[in-house]
Protein backbone atom coordinates (compact mmCIF):
# COMPACT_ATOMS: atom_id res chain seq x y z
CA UNK A 1 0.00 0.00 0.00
CA UNK A 2 1.42 3.36 -1.13
CA UNK A 3 1.63 6.47 0.83
CA UNK A 4 -1.43 8.49 -0.56
CA UNK A 5 -3.37 5.23 -0.12
CA UNK A 6 -2.43 4.75 3.74
CA UNK A 7 -3.06 8.50 4.41
CA UNK A 8 -6.27 8.76 2.93
CA UNK A 9 -7.00 5.64 4.14
CA UNK A 10 -6.28 6.47 7.83
CA UNK A 11 -8.25 10.03 7.63
CA UNK A 12 -11.60 8.80 6.06
CA UNK A 13 -13.47 9.73 8.94
CA UNK A 14 -11.68 12.85 9.05
CA UNK A 15 -12.38 13.70 5.38
CA UNK A 16 -16.29 12.86 5.46
CA UNK A 17 -16.92 14.74 8.30
CA UNK A 18 -15.21 17.68 6.50
CA UNK A 19 -16.63 17.57 3.65
CA UNK A 20 -19.59 17.01 5.38
CA UNK A 21 -21.04 20.08 3.27
CA UNK A 22 -20.31 19.48 0.31
CA UNK A 23 -22.69 16.27 -0.29
CA UNK A 24 -25.34 17.29 -2.44
CA UNK A 25 -24.01 16.15 -5.53
CA UNK A 26 -20.92 13.80 -6.66
CA UNK A 27 -19.80 17.06 -8.41
CA UNK A 28 -19.69 19.22 -5.36
CA UNK A 29 -17.90 16.83 -3.60
CA UNK A 30 -15.40 16.66 -5.82
CA UNK A 31 -14.74 20.13 -6.25
CA UNK A 32 -14.39 20.60 -2.16
CA UNK A 33 -11.78 18.38 -2.69
CA UNK A 34 -9.53 19.78 -5.32
CA UNK A 35 -10.05 23.06 -3.44
CA UNK A 36 -8.98 21.69 0.25
CA UNK A 37 -5.67 19.50 -1.85
CA UNK A 38 -4.73 21.92 -4.55
CA UNK A 39 -3.41 20.35 -7.14
CA UNK A 40 -2.37 22.11 -9.86
CA UNK A 41 -5.58 21.67 -12.58
CA UNK A 42 -6.79 18.42 -14.46
CA UNK A 43 -7.13 18.38 -17.72
CA UNK A 44 -10.91 17.99 -18.84
CA UNK A 45 -10.90 13.95 -19.01
CA UNK A 46 -9.04 13.71 -15.34
CA UNK A 47 -11.64 15.53 -14.01
CA UNK A 48 -14.55 13.42 -15.82
CA UNK A 49 -12.69 10.68 -14.72
CA UNK A 50 -12.46 11.43 -11.03
CA UNK A 51 -16.13 12.37 -11.53
CA UNK A 52 -16.57 8.87 -12.85
CA UNK A 53 -14.80 7.37 -9.94
CA UNK A 54 -17.48 8.65 -7.40
CA UNK A 55 -20.61 7.19 -9.02
CA UNK A 56 -18.90 4.09 -9.56
CA UNK A 57 -20.04 0.95 -8.11
CA UNK A 58 -23.54 2.93 -7.03
CA UNK A 59 -25.26 6.41 -7.64
CA UNK A 60 -24.46 9.21 -5.46
CA UNK A 61 -26.46 9.32 -2.63
CA UNK A 62 -24.30 11.31 -0.38
CA UNK A 63 -24.32 9.35 2.79
CA UNK A 64 -21.81 9.04 5.70
CA UNK A 65 -20.90 5.90 4.52
CA UNK A 66 -20.92 6.50 1.15
CA UNK A 67 -18.81 9.43 1.66
CA UNK A 68 -16.15 7.72 4.02
CA UNK A 69 -15.72 5.10 1.53
CA UNK A 70 -15.20 7.84 -1.61
CA UNK A 71 -13.63 10.71 0.20
CA UNK A 72 -10.48 8.35 1.01
CA UNK A 73 -10.61 7.01 -2.66
CA UNK A 74 -10.96 10.19 -3.88
CA UNK A 75 -8.06 11.75 -1.82
CA UNK A 76 -5.68 8.72 -2.48
CA UNK A 77 -6.33 9.31 -6.31
CA UNK A 78 -5.61 13.17 -6.23
CA UNK A 79 -2.79 12.88 -3.95
CA UNK A 80 -1.22 10.28 -6.12
CA UNK A 81 -1.76 12.11 -9.32
CA UNK A 82 0.74 13.97 -11.55
CA UNK A 83 -0.60 17.16 -10.58
CA UNK A 84 -0.32 16.74 -6.88
CA UNK A 85 3.59 16.37 -7.58
CA UNK A 86 3.16 20.06 -8.46
CA UNK A 87 4.13 22.79 -6.40
CA UNK B 1 -14.49 25.98 1.53
CA UNK B 2 -12.80 28.93 2.95
CA UNK B 3 -9.91 29.47 0.48
CA UNK B 4 -6.72 31.77 0.52
CA UNK B 5 -5.87 34.44 -2.15
CA UNK B 6 -4.24 32.13 -5.29
CA UNK B 7 -1.27 34.30 -4.94
CA UNK B 8 -0.37 33.18 -0.90
CA UNK B 9 -1.59 29.63 -1.57
CA UNK B 10 1.24 29.56 -4.39
CA UNK B 11 3.49 31.36 -1.28
CA UNK B 12 2.58 28.72 0.97
CA UNK B 13 3.33 25.97 -1.28
CA UNK B 14 6.64 27.30 -2.45
CA UNK B 15 7.99 28.64 0.28
CA UNK B 16 6.22 26.67 3.16
CA UNK B 17 4.73 22.95 2.74
CA UNK B 18 1.54 24.28 2.10
CA UNK B 19 -1.60 25.37 3.95
CA UNK B 20 -3.25 23.54 6.81
CA UNK B 21 -6.48 24.35 8.20
CA UNK B 22 -5.04 26.93 10.74
CA UNK B 23 -3.12 28.93 7.94
CA UNK B 24 -6.72 28.83 6.18
CA UNK B 25 -7.46 31.01 9.64
CA UNK B 26 -4.56 32.70 10.07
CA UNK B 27 -3.38 34.14 6.39
CA UNK B 28 -7.30 34.74 5.54
CA UNK B 29 -7.03 38.43 4.28
CA UNK B 30 -3.87 38.60 5.11
CA UNK B 31 -1.79 40.60 1.27
CA UNK B 32 1.00 38.00 -0.47
CA UNK B 33 3.26 40.93 0.79
CA UNK B 34 2.29 40.33 4.51
CA UNK B 35 2.04 36.86 4.41
CA UNK B 36 5.66 36.90 2.99
CA UNK B 37 7.30 38.66 5.88
CA UNK B 38 5.59 36.33 8.29
CA UNK B 39 7.85 33.19 6.69
CA UNK B 40 10.28 35.45 5.81
CA UNK B 41 10.86 37.26 9.62
CA UNK B 42 10.45 33.23 11.03
CA UNK B 43 12.23 34.67 14.62
CA UNK B 44 9.17 36.44 15.26
CA UNK B 45 7.60 32.96 15.64
CA UNK B 46 7.47 30.46 18.55
CA UNK B 47 10.47 27.75 18.05
CA UNK B 48 8.55 25.44 19.89
CA UNK B 49 7.81 22.82 17.73
CA UNK B 50 9.83 19.83 19.33
CA UNK B 51 7.56 20.07 22.13
CA UNK B 52 4.65 19.25 20.45
CA UNK B 53 6.25 15.38 19.97
CA UNK B 54 4.23 12.96 20.84
CA UNK B 55 1.25 15.29 21.18
CA UNK B 56 -1.88 13.54 20.27
CA UNK B 57 -2.77 16.23 17.82
CA UNK B 58 0.02 16.00 15.87
CA UNK B 59 1.53 13.48 13.82
CA UNK B 60 2.79 10.17 15.67
CA UNK B 61 6.14 8.82 15.94
CA UNK B 62 6.98 5.43 16.07
CA UNK B 63 10.07 4.07 17.82
CA UNK B 64 11.27 0.98 20.00
CA UNK B 65 12.02 2.13 23.50
CA UNK B 66 13.02 5.93 24.16
CA UNK B 67 12.11 8.17 20.89
CA UNK B 68 15.78 9.13 20.22
CA UNK B 69 16.49 11.52 17.33
CA UNK B 70 19.91 12.93 18.48
CA UNK B 71 21.69 9.42 17.95
CA UNK B 72 19.22 6.96 16.03
CA UNK B 73 18.74 8.11 12.32
CA UNK B 74 15.23 6.96 11.91
CA UNK B 75 14.08 8.71 15.00
CA UNK B 76 15.71 11.77 13.50
CA UNK B 77 14.34 11.51 10.17
CA UNK B 78 10.69 11.55 12.34
CA UNK B 79 11.48 14.34 13.87
CA UNK B 80 12.33 16.73 10.85
CA UNK B 81 9.85 15.75 9.12
CA UNK B 82 7.64 16.18 11.89
CA UNK B 83 9.45 20.09 12.56
CA UNK B 84 8.05 20.50 8.57
CA UNK B 85 4.72 19.93 9.42
CA UNK B 86 3.57 21.12 12.51
CA UNK B 87 6.79 24.05 12.49
CA UNK B 88 5.45 27.92 12.54
CA UNK B 89 8.50 28.66 11.04
CA UNK B 90 7.80 26.30 7.75
CA UNK B 91 10.22 28.81 5.77
CA UNK B 92 13.15 27.81 8.30
CA UNK B 93 12.62 24.16 7.68
CA UNK B 94 12.02 24.62 3.92
CA UNK B 95 15.87 26.38 3.42
CA UNK B 96 17.53 23.48 5.72
CA UNK B 97 16.20 21.10 3.43
CA UNK B 98 17.40 23.47 0.02
CA UNK B 99 20.92 23.48 2.25
CA UNK B 100 20.77 19.87 2.93
CA UNK B 101 20.72 19.35 -0.68
CA UNK B 102 22.87 21.76 -1.67
CA UNK B 103 25.93 20.35 0.98
CA UNK B 104 24.81 17.11 0.35
CA UNK B 105 25.72 14.97 2.70
CA UNK B 106 25.15 11.11 3.23
CA UNK B 107 24.39 9.58 6.53
CA UNK B 108 25.28 6.26 5.11
CA UNK B 109 29.46 7.79 4.25
CA UNK B 110 29.40 9.17 7.79
CA UNK B 111 28.17 6.03 9.14
CA UNK B 112 30.47 3.96 7.68
CA UNK B 113 33.25 6.04 9.15
CA UNK B 114 32.29 6.91 12.70
CA UNK B 115 29.35 4.04 13.33
CA UNK B 116 25.29 4.84 13.45
CA UNK B 117 25.62 6.55 16.68
CA UNK B 118 27.88 9.59 15.80
CA UNK B 119 26.50 9.54 12.30
CA UNK B 120 23.33 10.87 13.10
CA UNK B 121 24.71 13.02 16.08
CA UNK B 122 26.91 14.90 13.66
CA UNK B 123 23.78 14.97 11.35
CA UNK B 124 21.09 15.93 13.95
CA UNK B 125 21.77 16.33 17.42
CA UNK B 126 20.29 19.15 18.32
CA UNK B 127 22.78 21.44 20.88
CA UNK B 128 22.15 20.68 24.68
CA UNK B 129 20.51 17.64 24.26
CA UNK B 130 23.68 15.42 24.24
CA UNK B 131 27.08 16.32 24.62
CA UNK B 132 28.83 17.39 21.59
CA UNK B 133 28.74 20.25 18.31
CA UNK B 134 25.08 20.62 16.94
CA UNK B 135 24.72 18.39 14.13
CA UNK B 136 24.21 19.44 10.39
CA UNK B 137 20.86 19.81 10.20
CA UNK B 138 20.95 21.78 13.08
CA UNK B 139 23.13 23.93 11.47
CA UNK B 140 21.06 24.96 8.48
CA UNK B 141 18.03 25.48 10.61
CA UNK B 142 20.50 28.04 12.59
CA UNK B 143 21.25 29.62 8.93
CA UNK B 144 18.56 29.19 6.90
CA UNK B 145 18.33 32.63 6.10
CA UNK B 146 21.86 33.39 7.38
CA UNK B 147 24.91 34.90 5.89
CA UNK B 148 26.48 32.54 3.51
CA UNK B 149 29.83 33.07 4.03
CA UNK B 150 29.59 32.07 7.13
CA UNK B 151 27.34 29.02 6.94
CA UNK B 152 30.31 27.69 4.57
CA UNK B 153 32.93 28.44 7.13
CA UNK B 154 30.83 26.45 9.56
CA UNK B 155 30.11 23.84 6.96
CA UNK B 156 33.89 23.63 6.14
CA UNK B 157 34.69 22.28 10.41
CA UNK B 158 31.31 20.74 10.45
CA UNK B 159 31.99 17.02 11.94
CA UNK B 160 29.97 15.52 9.37
CA UNK B 161 30.92 17.37 6.39
CA UNK B 162 34.63 16.38 7.52
CA UNK B 163 34.06 12.75 7.56
CA UNK B 164 32.40 12.84 3.67
CA UNK B 165 34.75 14.47 1.93
CA UNK B 166 37.58 12.88 3.54
CA UNK B 167 38.84 15.84 5.82
CA UNK B 168 40.50 13.84 8.44
CA UNK B 169 43.04 11.97 5.39
CA UNK B 170 43.73 15.88 4.11
CA UNK B 171 47.64 16.04 5.25
CA UNK B 172 50.80 18.64 5.08
CA UNK B 173 52.84 15.55 2.77
CA UNK B 174 49.70 14.39 1.26
CA UNK B 175 47.01 17.26 0.83
CA UNK B 176 43.25 15.11 0.24
CA UNK B 177 41.15 16.96 -2.49
CA UNK B 178 37.55 16.06 -2.21
CA UNK B 179 36.66 19.15 0.17
CA UNK B 180 38.91 21.53 -1.94
CA UNK B 181 37.29 20.53 -5.29
CA UNK B 182 33.27 20.18 -3.65
CA UNK B 183 33.72 23.33 -2.46
CA UNK B 184 34.04 25.33 -5.98
CA UNK B 185 31.99 22.79 -7.61
CA UNK B 186 28.92 22.06 -5.75
CA UNK B 187 28.73 24.90 -2.76
CA UNK B 188 29.77 27.54 -4.71
CA UNK B 189 30.97 29.17 -8.67
CA UNK B 190 30.46 25.36 -10.20
CA UNK B 191 32.24 24.04 -13.13
CA UNK B 192 34.13 26.51 -15.41
CA UNK B 193 34.84 29.12 -12.64
CA UNK B 194 37.99 26.62 -11.80
CA UNK B 195 41.04 24.68 -13.26
CA UNK B 196 42.72 21.69 -11.96
CA UNK B 197 45.48 23.64 -10.23
CA UNK B 198 43.29 25.80 -7.83
CA UNK B 199 42.11 22.11 -6.82
CA UNK B 200 45.29 21.32 -5.35
CA UNK B 201 45.80 25.24 -4.13
CA UNK B 202 42.64 24.37 -2.41
CA UNK B 203 43.43 20.89 -0.86
CA UNK B 204 46.22 22.09 0.84
CA UNK B 205 44.25 25.17 2.09
CA UNK B 206 42.62 23.39 4.14
CA UNK B 207 45.56 20.54 5.10
CA UNK B 208 45.05 20.05 8.68
CA UNK B 209 41.13 20.97 8.89
CA UNK B 210 40.41 17.69 11.18
CA UNK B 211 38.73 16.10 14.00
CA UNK B 212 39.43 14.39 17.56
CA UNK B 213 37.42 12.58 19.51
CA UNK B 214 36.60 14.58 22.53
CA UNK B 215 36.07 11.18 24.91
CA UNK B 216 37.08 8.37 25.31
CA UNK B 217 34.28 6.30 24.87
CA UNK B 218 33.17 4.10 22.45
CA UNK B 219 31.11 5.49 18.93
CA UNK B 220 28.19 3.36 20.09
CA UNK B 221 27.80 5.38 23.45
CA UNK B 222 25.71 8.59 22.92
CA UNK B 223 27.75 10.78 25.11
CA UNK B 224 30.87 10.26 22.71
CA UNK B 225 31.53 12.96 20.39
CA UNK B 226 33.96 14.04 17.59
CA UNK B 227 34.65 18.01 17.56
CA UNK B 228 36.35 19.99 14.53
CA UNK B 229 39.98 20.41 15.52
CA UNK B 230 42.97 22.60 13.21
CA UNK B 231 45.77 20.53 13.59
CA UNK B 232 48.94 23.02 12.81
CA UNK B 233 51.47 20.22 12.27
CA UNK B 234 49.69 19.08 9.37
CA UNK B 235 48.77 22.73 7.86
CA UNK B 236 50.77 23.32 4.64
CA UNK B 237 52.18 26.71 5.73
CA UNK B 238 53.24 27.53 2.08
CA UNK B 239 51.94 30.33 -0.40
CA UNK B 240 48.74 28.80 -2.21
CA UNK B 241 47.99 30.60 -5.83
CA UNK B 242 45.24 30.49 -7.34
CA UNK B 243 43.66 31.32 -10.79
CA UNK B 244 40.91 34.03 -9.44
CA UNK B 245 41.41 36.72 -6.66
CA UNK B 246 41.35 35.79 -3.40
CA UNK B 247 41.42 39.45 -1.95
CA UNK B 248 39.57 42.81 -2.66
CA UNK B 249 42.91 44.37 -4.30
CA UNK B 250 43.08 41.33 -7.55
CA UNK B 251 45.68 39.05 -5.38
CA UNK B 252 45.59 35.90 -5.80
CA UNK B 253 48.15 34.20 -3.53
CA UNK B 254 47.02 33.41 0.34
CA UNK B 255 50.66 34.16 1.66
CA UNK B 256 52.76 31.86 3.64
CA UNK B 257 51.59 31.51 7.32
CA UNK B 258 53.20 30.45 10.11
CA UNK B 259 51.02 27.22 11.31
CA UNK B 260 49.69 28.80 14.02
CA UNK B 261 47.37 30.81 11.92
CA UNK B 262 46.96 28.48 9.05
CA UNK B 263 42.91 28.42 9.96
CA UNK B 264 43.19 31.87 8.41
CA UNK B 265 44.11 30.18 5.01
CA UNK B 266 40.47 29.19 4.19
CA UNK B 267 38.85 31.61 5.93
CA UNK B 268 40.42 33.97 3.44
CA UNK B 269 39.33 31.38 0.63
CA UNK B 270 36.04 30.94 1.74
CA UNK B 271 35.43 34.46 1.77
CA UNK B 272 36.97 35.13 -1.61
CA UNK B 273 34.42 32.22 -3.15
CA UNK B 274 31.30 33.21 -1.36
CA UNK B 275 32.11 36.91 -2.40
CA UNK B 276 32.59 35.96 -5.85
CA UNK B 277 30.27 36.86 -8.42
CA UNK B 278 29.79 33.82 -10.45
CA UNK B 279 28.52 32.24 -6.83
CA UNK B 280 25.93 34.79 -6.66
CA UNK B 281 24.88 33.68 -10.25
CA UNK B 282 24.77 30.07 -9.37
CA UNK B 283 22.89 30.26 -5.85
CA UNK B 284 20.71 32.23 -7.94
CA UNK B 285 19.93 30.11 -10.80
CA UNK B 286 19.25 27.57 -7.93
CA UNK B 287 17.09 29.96 -5.98
CA UNK B 288 14.95 29.93 -9.70
CA UNK B 289 14.85 26.09 -9.60
CA UNK B 290 14.02 25.93 -5.86
CA UNK B 291 11.13 28.83 -5.61
CA UNK B 292 9.93 29.83 -9.47
CA UNK B 293 9.97 27.38 -11.99
CA UNK B 294 11.57 24.26 -12.61
CA UNK B 295 10.24 24.39 -16.12
CA UNK B 296 12.00 26.87 -17.93
CA UNK B 297 15.64 28.03 -17.82
CA UNK B 298 16.52 30.68 -15.33
CA UNK B 299 15.81 34.49 -17.01
CA UNK B 300 18.78 36.27 -16.76
CA UNK B 301 17.59 39.01 -15.47
CA UNK B 302 16.28 37.07 -12.24
CA UNK B 303 20.12 35.39 -12.06
CA UNK B 304 21.39 39.28 -12.69
CA UNK B 305 18.79 41.26 -9.88
CA UNK B 306 19.05 38.41 -7.24
CA UNK B 307 22.66 38.21 -7.54
CA UNK B 308 22.73 41.74 -6.74
CA UNK B 309 20.50 41.60 -3.98
CA UNK B 310 23.19 38.67 -2.79
CA UNK B 311 26.42 40.74 -2.75
CA UNK B 312 25.31 43.90 -2.13
CA UNK B 313 23.81 42.19 1.16
CA UNK B 314 27.27 40.82 2.42
CA UNK B 315 26.30 37.41 1.45
CA UNK B 316 22.96 37.69 3.70
CA UNK B 317 20.41 35.21 2.53
CA UNK B 318 17.61 37.11 4.32
CA UNK B 319 17.30 39.70 1.64
CA UNK B 320 17.79 37.70 -1.11
CA UNK B 321 15.00 34.85 -0.48
CA UNK B 322 12.90 38.20 0.99
CA UNK B 323 13.44 39.99 -2.83
CA UNK B 324 12.63 36.61 -4.64
CA UNK B 325 9.48 36.16 -2.84
CA UNK B 326 8.25 39.69 -3.88
CA UNK B 327 9.36 39.17 -7.29
CA UNK B 328 7.57 39.33 -10.53
CA UNK B 329 8.78 36.16 -11.48
CA UNK B 330 7.61 34.25 -8.42
CA UNK B 331 4.08 36.37 -8.25
CA UNK B 332 3.60 35.27 -12.34
CA UNK B 333 0.73 33.33 -12.45
CA UNK B 334 1.86 31.49 -15.16
CA UNK B 335 4.84 30.13 -13.17
CA UNK B 336 2.02 28.87 -10.54
CA UNK B 337 2.76 24.54 -10.17
CA UNK B 338 5.92 24.80 -12.64
CA UNK B 339 8.12 23.08 -9.79
CA UNK B 340 8.14 19.82 -8.61
CA UNK B 341 7.72 18.35 -5.55
CA UNK B 342 10.39 16.62 -3.71
CA UNK B 343 9.67 13.87 -1.68
CA UNK B 344 9.76 15.49 1.33
CA UNK B 345 7.71 18.34 0.70
CA UNK B 346 4.85 15.67 -1.09
CA UNK B 347 4.25 13.85 2.03
CA UNK B 348 4.73 17.09 4.27
CA UNK B 349 2.41 19.22 1.83
CA UNK B 350 0.25 15.84 2.08
CA UNK B 351 -0.31 15.68 5.30
CA UNK B 352 -0.82 19.66 6.27
CA UNK B 353 -3.54 19.36 3.47
CA UNK B 354 -5.32 15.80 4.17
CA UNK B 355 -4.71 16.21 7.66
CA UNK B 356 -2.80 13.90 10.08
CA UNK B 357 -4.51 13.37 13.04
CA UNK B 358 -3.65 9.30 14.43
CA UNK B 359 -1.08 9.18 11.06
CA UNK B 360 2.03 8.29 12.52
CA UNK B 361 5.09 9.29 10.38
CA UNK B 362 6.97 6.43 10.23
CA UNK B 363 4.68 5.87 7.14
CA UNK B 364 5.58 8.68 5.33
CA UNK B 365 9.22 7.74 6.27
CA UNK B 366 9.98 4.64 3.81
CA UNK B 367 11.23 7.22 0.66
CA UNK B 368 13.89 9.06 2.56
CA UNK B 369 14.51 6.09 4.99
CA UNK B 370 15.48 3.76 1.71
CA UNK B 371 17.77 6.24 0.75
CA UNK B 372 21.25 8.01 1.11
CA UNK B 373 20.62 11.07 3.03
CA UNK B 374 18.41 12.16 6.21
CA UNK B 375 15.46 13.46 4.09
CA UNK B 376 15.73 12.85 0.45
CA UNK B 377 15.21 16.43 -0.98
CA UNK B 378 15.74 15.61 -4.57
CA UNK B 379 14.08 13.35 -7.07
CA UNK B 380 13.77 12.54 -11.20
CA UNK B 381 10.70 12.40 -13.05
CA UNK B 382 10.61 10.33 -16.04
CA UNK B 383 7.36 9.89 -17.27
CA UNK B 384 5.16 11.41 -14.81
CA UNK B 385 6.34 9.56 -11.62
CA UNK B 386 9.24 9.71 -9.35
CA UNK B 387 12.42 7.11 -10.31
CA UNK B 388 12.81 4.05 -8.05
CA UNK B 389 14.16 4.33 -4.45
CA UNK B 390 17.36 2.74 -6.77
CA UNK B 391 17.91 5.09 -8.97
CA UNK B 392 17.23 7.69 -6.84
CA UNK B 393 19.82 6.30 -3.99
CA UNK B 394 22.61 6.23 -7.07
CA UNK B 395 21.99 10.03 -7.63
CA UNK B 396 22.14 10.96 -4.09
CA UNK B 397 25.50 8.87 -3.45
CA UNK B 398 27.05 10.72 -6.65
CA UNK B 399 25.91 14.32 -5.26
Amino acid sequence: MNFASTLAGNQRFNLAQAAESYRGSAIEFLDYFLERLSPSPYAPVLYGELAAYLGAGSTWTGTEAQARTKAAGLVKLIVGSSEYQFV
Amino acid sequence: MARLDWQVEHLLRRAAFGPDATDLARFDNMSVAAVAAYLVDFEQQPDDVDRKIGGSAYVGITVRGEFSPNSAIDHARQRWLFRMVHSQRPLQEKMALFWHNHFATTYTKVAGGVGPVQSTKMLALKAGEFPGPQGQIELFRQFALGNFRDLLIEVARDPAMVVFLDGRTNFRRKPQENFGREIMELFTFGVGNYVEEDVYAAARVFTGWNLRRATDLPDNDPEAYHEFFYNPNQHDTTPKTFTFPIYGNGGLTIPERAAADGMQDGIDFITALAGHPETARRLARKLWSFFVSELEAPDPAFVEAVANVYLHNNTEMKPVVRYILGSPWFLDQGRLFARYSWPAEFVVRAMREVRWEGFRSVVSGRPWRTWGRLCSSRRTWRDGIWDRDGSQRVRCLRA
